[in-house]
């Protein structure tokens, strides 16, 4: 069974760099961290640990809920229906994903991490998100993506920590929580300035403002 | 008595933050400003150079401990002989420097803030008193780094000149490699002991192999040569000293290169304990160099604050010798000899810094009243600035180590040290090299005097050349009262030399267990203990002689008599530009020293005739060759190595995100 969530999780953030539109990409992040809140709840269900509870409503509402409905916003008023760009082509992109899944199978297998009993299936898992996002924001030159890479990111983290010791003390996975909304928020912002500036997302762009 | 030293410490440390503070408080009203914070610190530094005192006197180290940073490094003050000795050099500068800033700061009112600038005076000398008292490397070097930020924005009072700027830069970027360089060897000593105390040091250091110990001494003599300014590491040194005010200048040559000094000895004699052969050698190779190129480069110098500065290398060379023939001696194991090396070099550190905070001083008075540092605009200045004309001949007497005066005594004792290097060591080098040293130091010693005569007679002699000089008026009392006190200083130290023996004889006894001192009137052992010979009577010699002589010309020739008379001027009136310059002084030397200098020389005849030429224009270019030898390239390297590396900092945002995950996974793939 958590082979198969982990795997949801690898799937939607692969899926997240073979997106044709921006747009796509919301619901594709809400489903991950729909996903996320689950892995969360099974393992309350598993263990009993109470913050591991409200660490997963945390989750489904921040995460699933609040930032998509955001970024929804954002697209919605920039009015960005149009195609993604990419750095490299869409199947260089699948490649290097894949090189980088297979990397952090390997890296996990070969660090002997102390993980949990219930979160050791997903340890792999979470790292490679954690990679795949970092690519995302590479890969991507609209600068809406960088925010969904960045929340990508966080969610490889936030399983990590669940893998290993079943999550962070409820002060800093709440403090992460507060973070990661205002970093949603900002982005929104910066997105309409970007966009109202330069009549486009493109941030190769911005190199124009470098002295 | 011991505690009584302690709150005597502990007072003088709390009067330079109080003037610090009540400095910046009162910014705004610039007389309360400058009293204020040149009274605290005139206080501070009377009651530090009393702690001192107390401290050499009843040979008890007293210890302060103010505050724990972090529960292993703590800001612990301890005040042994070495530290002792320098803290009463620091504060007796000190004395003299507030007094004279009192009046020199008039100079800068309404154009700085008065408040900033005696706020950054009060705290730069306790900086340097914190430098020499902390006994953790830890607390050491945040306190150098201060002593160094300090003196840096000192330098940079009077940003408003690209100059100045210039020259801020140059002292910070040299400032700070020397750091690095402090830094390594106290990473090392660490690496080694495993702790961080100076006490540590001080116990295990002496049983570290042999390779360790080097690379100690060579790290830390980078490290400390670079703010000594001993060259080819001196660079900073003519710029910064000339750039910054003058009282700060007189304390940064004056003192602040001594606390390098202080590591050096710190480092050597207190955690080393001395070491291999070649140390002593490199040392006195470093010494000699900077002594005679130093003067070199100062003849050349037609600003006095110049000249001085690369006078302060040539003094650091000169007590790099006696620090070169003392570790010499000790890896030879001559106690005795070494001890006296170690002598003459502690008794220069201190009578350089009288004698070359007095001339500073002097430099700033000249600068004070006139506007400008250029000697070949000066002149006259003897009839209309009496004081200041005889005090800055006092401090050049002294430089120029003329008997009985202070420069003389330490000087003659380093000579002597450099000689037993050819009398005392039975090695066919040093033999020969003893000599040579010695002749090194007395042809320094000739350019000193020369310089010296072409600074004053320029300066102060003759008619004045431009209408700065013709309208100069003599300074403020403080500035003189400064003076004066550093006068003394080079009197005293110089007839009663027995007084300085007594301090640094503590430290000498810790290191060597021989005794260097002597009754009122110093003898300096001459060989063994045998024949010994007395600086102060040879002094006393010298004076008797002088007015033996003086009486006997009065004897024979008769009373001196003056006859008025016109200067035979070829028929044309007579004009200030047929004075002689300080350039044309100075250039036999330059003409000697060619390839030395660089020397460009251009002689332009203008006219029909070339025998009866309408004008002639002769200019002369000076390069400075390490900087255009040494520097040069250096810098070019760097910057095109930087330029290489820049490529990588491309500015685009997914490159750096592709670097770090880049380094994430091979970070990950690396770490078993």
């Amino acid at each position: 069974m958590e082979q198969w969530i982990a795997m949801l999780l690898l799937i939607s953030a692969i899926w997240l760099l073979q997106i044709r539109k921006i747009s796509d990409s919301v619901p594709i992040l809400a489903f991950q961290s729909f996903v996320l809140a689950l892995t969360a709840g099974a393992m309350w269900y598993q263990t009993k640990l109470s913050h591991l509870l409200i660490a997963a409503l945390l989750t489904l509402v921040v995460k699933a809920m609040i930032i998509p409905a955001i970024l929804h916003y954002t697209i919605k008023k920039i009015d960005v229906h149009r195609q993604v760009e990419r750095v490299t082509s869409k199947y260089t992109s699948l490649l290097m994903a894949i090189i980088l899944s297979v990397a952090g199978f390997y890296v996990t297998s070969r660090l002997h991490l102390p993980s949990t009993k219930f979160g050791e299936p997903y340890l792999p898992v979470s790292i490679t998100l954690v990679f795949l996002g970092t690519f995302i924001m590479i890969d991507h030159k609209k600068a809406l993506m960088q925010g969904i890479g960045l929340i990508t990111i966080e969610n490889g983290l936030f399983l990590v920590a669940q893998s290993i010791s079943y999550g962070m003390p409820m002060m800093v996975e709440l403090g992460i929580f507060f973070d990661m909304l205002v970093t949603v928020v900002i982005i929104g912002i910066l997105s309409l300035r970007i966009h109202s500036t330069f009549e486009s997302l493109n941030i190769e762009k911005m190199s124009n403002l470098k002295g | 008595m011991g505690e009584f030293a302690i709150r005597l410490f502990v007072l003088s440390l709390l009067l330079f933050v109080f003037g610090a503070f009540s400095a910046l408080c009162f910014n705004r009203r610039t007389k309360w400003a400058n009293v204020l914070a040149h009274c605290s610190s005139f206080l501070g530094g009377l009651f530090g150079a009393t702690t001192a005192a107390l401290v050499l006197s009843t040979k008890q180290p007293i210890i302060v401990t103010a505050w724990t940073i972090v529960s292993d490094v703590v800001l612990r003050l301890k005040v042994d002989m070495l530290s002792a000795y320098f803290l009463f050099v620091i504060s007796f500068i000190t004395i003299a420097v507030s007094i004279y800033s009192l009046g020199y700061v008039t100079e800068y009112y309404g154009k700085k803030p008065i408040g900033l600038l005696g706020s950054g005076l009060n705290l730069f000398v306790l900086s340097m008193i914190a430098v020499v008292t902390v006994d953790h490397s830890v607390s050491f070097l945040i306190a150098w780094e201060l002593m160094s930020l300090l003196s840096f924005f000192l330098v940079m009072v009077e940003h408003e000149k690209a100059e100045t700027r210039k020259a801020g830069y140059v002292y910070v970027v040299m400032t700070h490699f020397g750091t690095v360089f402090i830094i390594l060897s106290f990473l090392t000593l660490f690496f080694f002991t495993k702790k961080l105390d100076f006490s540590s040091f001080t116990q295990t250091a002496t049983r570290f192999p042999d390779y360790v110990k080097n690379i100690i001494f060579l790290l830390s003599l980078i490290g400390f040569g670079t703010k000594a300014g001993m060259i080819p590491l001196h660079v900073w040194l003519p710029r910064a000293h000339p750039a910054a005010p003058s009282h700060v200048s007189a304390l940064m040559s004056a003192v602040m290169i001594k606390t390098a000094i202080y590591g050096l000895l710190r480092v050597n004699y207190d955690f080393l304990k001395g070491g291999a052969t070649w140390w002593g050698a490199v040392v006195l190779g470093i010494g000699v160099l900077s002594a005679v190129l130093g003067i070199l480069f100062g003849v050349a110098e037609n600003d006095i604050k110049r000249f001085l500065a690369f006078s302060s290398a040539e003094n650091i060379g000169i007590i790099f010798m006696g620090l070169g023939a003392s570790l010499l001696f000790r890896s030879y194991h001559e106690p005795l000899l070494g001890a006296l090396a170690l002598t003459a070099l502690l008794y220069h550190v201190l009578n350089h810094a009288v004698f070359k905070g007095l001339l500073f001083m002097g430099a700033g008075s000249v600068l004070y009243a006139t506007h400008t540092k250029n000697i070949n605009e000066l002149g006259g200045l003897i009839r209309r600035m009496p004081w200041t004309a005889v005090l800055f001949l006092i401090g050049g007497m002294s430089l120029a180590a003329f008997p009985p005066l202070n420069g003389f005594m330490s000087e003659w004792a380093t000579f002597q040290s450099l000689l037993h290097l050819s009398f005392s060591l039975d090695h066919p080098i040093w033999k020969t090299v003893g000599g040579l040293l010695a002749a090194a130091l007395g042809l320094t010693g000739a350019f000193v005097a020369g310089s010296v005569v072409k600074h004053f007679g320029t300066a102060f002699l003759a008619l004045p050349r431009t209408s700065h000089a013709a309208k100069a008026t003599e300074v403020p009392l403080a500035m003189r009262i400064g003076m004066v006190v550093l006068a003394c200083g080079t009197v005293v130290f110089g007839v009663w030399p027995g007084l300085v023996l007594g301090m640094t004889n503590q430290i000498v006894e810790s290191y060597f267990h021989q005794s260097v001192t002597g009754r009122a009137m110093l003898y300096i052992p001459f060989h063994r203990s045998v024949e010994s010979i007395s600086l102060g009577w040879m002094g006393m010699i010298f004076l008797a002689l002088f007015l033996l002589l003086i009486a006997l010309l009065r004897v024979l020739v008769g009373k001196s008599n003056n006859r008025y008379d016109e200067t035979w001027n070829c028929g044309t009136p007579l004009v200030q530009t047929m004075e002689y310059t300080g350039t044309s002084y100075s250039h036999p030397v330059l003409m000697i020293f060619k390839r030395l200098y660089g020397i460009e020389r251009k002689v332009e005849v203008h006219g029909e005739y070339a025998y009866y030429p309408k004008r002639i224009r002769h200019r002369l270019k000076t390069e400075a060759i390490i900087e255009t030898k040494l520097y040069r390239p250096l810098i070019l390297g760097t910057v095109w190595l930087s330029q290489r590396l820049r490529a990588i900092q491309s500015g685009n945002l997914q490159s750096y995100l592709a670097y770090m995950i880049i380094t994430l996974v091979v970070l990950l793939l690396w770490i078993r």
